[in-house]
């Protein structure tokens, strides 16, 4: 008994231990926690995104000032990386794990930061735009993927990556030289050109790498940039939207990127 | 069940022992658990915060299509025939209140308006002019899908009837402010990709109402509609794909364009009460349902900018209003 009881306490313990990550813990939103995020944003965050949240911080002059990206303006733009419908905000989750995972080639990450620092400092950034009070946005689901890829799923996400259009913004091997970038015709919401992505680098999903992180930039799309959302043309369709991300993750595989 | 014994608890674990040690520091709130939800999450995509924590509930969305009630007011309707000059207003305007016996008189903002009387409540109608030089459409060379879209796109930005000079697709609005009153139908409008062009170019619409995107032409598209820089909805429209219906909840302008035929453009123009009107090919416009009192009226153009002007509206009648762009 006694045996059993120790081995059940081992238990315990190590599953205790596993989601420690899993209970990320959150401050209640109140007044003292966006003041303790306040201090965060402007030790953090205030060089690029402005003292108010404009995007027009010191670094933000040169950042972006005649080309996208440029630092996000929270009081008014929309946010990219989200795992809501096109047009919605994004969750908590959304705007932690980009604090966290920073945006590559972009936006450091900021997990030097303690958890706590990082939820008050979201707490901080979701002030600045009264439409996050209107209501708790819903993120999509995003299910898990059909592992592993197949060489007949990346054929046929070839085929998908032309019929929906792909190859016009990120050319046709995903160097993102595709003839609507090379013209310069791609412009984001601030009318700035804005330059396709290169898909060969992984470095370069601003979303995340794993084969759910490009569904959900698939699936959400990314607002604010000509990326629109496939939410709709591929309702239904799981299958292919699964064989389009392992094509789309192929192309980066002999650059040191992960076949999955 | 077990979530509720973390609630003011914090747990923090030794990165040499492994050991954990608990408290409770302030006010801390565990996210949800990996139970909720039906579908398997990542830890960053887990909602935050349990349901009966927080202090005040979810609101409730706006229903997409809800259920008029019997008391709404029924949606005006364009009179047939409809009048093509400033006579036939008048005409039409007498015909409609045979009693009307009182002269035109002068509201504080400076505009003539001609009342009548109708038993079927005040009612404002009117022309939107201009009689400038209307530039010839504009012609863009299309660089891709030509087979679908032409070789050329001709756009369209500013139609007027040369006979009567009336602006077409310009948005008549008549602000109540805070009096903004009365219920319609939830209206839907249509954007449809027909031809590389949406159709209709300029439509207005009720907060609250929805927009529905299809796709005619055997070419993707895709339709991105932004308000003041925010993107409302970002979609592709797959060739053949089913219509997309997504809600428009915003009041103000809406931007619409398509990235992969950077010639499409169109207009919605949100507003939160239903006082507005789309001018026809002849410039001419309608808008019933009005309380009386001193209203500002405003007119949009995609081209020609905005104008302003007030309006005393009676209880019962029609007045009519004239705006000319110069």
């Amino acid at each position: 008994m006694k045996k059993w009881g120790t081995v059940l306490m081992t238990v315990l313990v190590f599953l205790a231990g596993e989601t420690t990550v899993v209970f990320a813990l959150k401050p209640e939103e109140n007044r003292a926690t966006r003041e303790r995020g306040k201090i965060t944003f402007e030790r953090s965050c205030m060089f690029c995104h402005g003292e108010e949240g404009k995007g027009d911080g010191p670094a933000g002059w040169f950042i972006g000032r005649y080309s996208a990206p440029h630092p996000r303006n929270f009081t008014v733009e929309s946010f990219k990386l989200r795992s809501t419908i096109s047009g919605e905000l994004p969750t908590d989750q959304d705007l932690f794990r980009t604090v966290t995972q920073g945006i590559p080639g972009y936006m450091p990450s900021f997990n030097g930061l303690t958890e706590e620092e990082r939820w008050e400092v979201i707490t901080y950034v979701k002030s600045f735009n009264p439409a996050f009070k209107e209501g708790t946005p819903t993120p999509m689901p995003i299910p898990h993927p059909p592992f592993p890829s197949s060489d007949e799923s990346i054929e046929n996400g070839r085929a998908l990556y032309l019929k929906y259009g792909c190859r016009g913004c990120h050319g046709d091997n995903g160097y993102g030289d595709g003839p609507e970038s090379i013209k310069g015709n791609l412009k984001d919401a601030r009318g700035l050109p804005i330059a396709a992505g290169n898909l060969t680098d992984r470095s370069a999903l601003k979303n995340g790498s794993t084969p759910r992180d490009v569904y959900r930039s698939l699936m959400t799309g990314l607002d604010g940039s000509p990326m629109p959302s496939f939410a709709d043309a591929l309702n239904g369709k799981e299958n292919e939207a699964w064989d389009l991300v392992y094509y789309i993750l192929s192309l980066s595989a002999d650059r040191g990127g992960l076949r999955w | 069940m077990v979530m509720g014994v973390f609630d003011q608890m914090r747990w923090i674990r030794c990165g040499l022992c492994g050991v954990f040690l608990a408290g409770s520091w302030g006010s801390v709130v565990p996210i949800a658990s990996a139970a909720d939800s039906t579908q398997p999450v990542y830890d960053w995509e887990r909602p935050i915060g349990k349901q009966g924590d927080r202090k005040s509930p979810r609101p409730a969305r706006k229903p997409l299509n809800p259920v008029p009630s019997p008391s709404e007011r029924p949606r005006w309707k364009k009179p047939a025939p409809q009048p093509q000059n400033d006579l036939e207003i008048d005409t039409l305007r007498e015909a409609q209140s045979p009693q009307s016996t009182e002269s035109p008189r002068v509201p504080k903002g400076g505009v003539v308006a001609n009342e009548g009387v109708s038993s079927a409540g005040p009612m404002v109608v009117g022309r939107v002019m201009y009689r400038g030089p209307v530039p010839a459409p504009i012609q863009v060379q299309v660089d891709r899908d030509t087979e679908v879209c032409g070789q050329v796109a001709t756009i369209t930005r500013l139609s007027v009837d040369p006979a009567t000079h009336g602006v077409r697709d310009a948005i008549v609005h008549i602000g109540l402010g805070q009096e903004a009153v009365g219920d319609s139908p939830v209206q839907v409008s249509v954007v449809q990709n027909r031809h590389c062009a949406f159709s209709p170019r300029v439509a207005a619409l009720r907060a609250g109402g929805a927009t529905e995107i299809s796709n005619a032409d055997p070419v993707m598209h895709n339709t991105n509609m932004t308000l003041n820089s925010r993107t409302v909805v970002n979609v592709a429209v797959v060739a053949g794909g089913n219509p997309i219906r997504k809600p428009l909840k915003k009041e103000g302008l809406h931007l619409i364009k398509c990235n992969v035929h950077k010639f499409m453009q169109a207009y919605r123009y949100v507003f939160t009460d239903p006082f507005f009107d789309e001018t026809n090919e002849t410039g001419q416009f309608q808008i019933a349902g009005l309380p009386p009192g001193l209203h500002a009226v405003s007119v949009w153009h995609e081209t020609l900018g905005v104008l302003h002007k007030e309006i005393q509206v009676p209880v019962r009648g029609t007045v009519t209003i004239e705006f000319e762009f110069k």
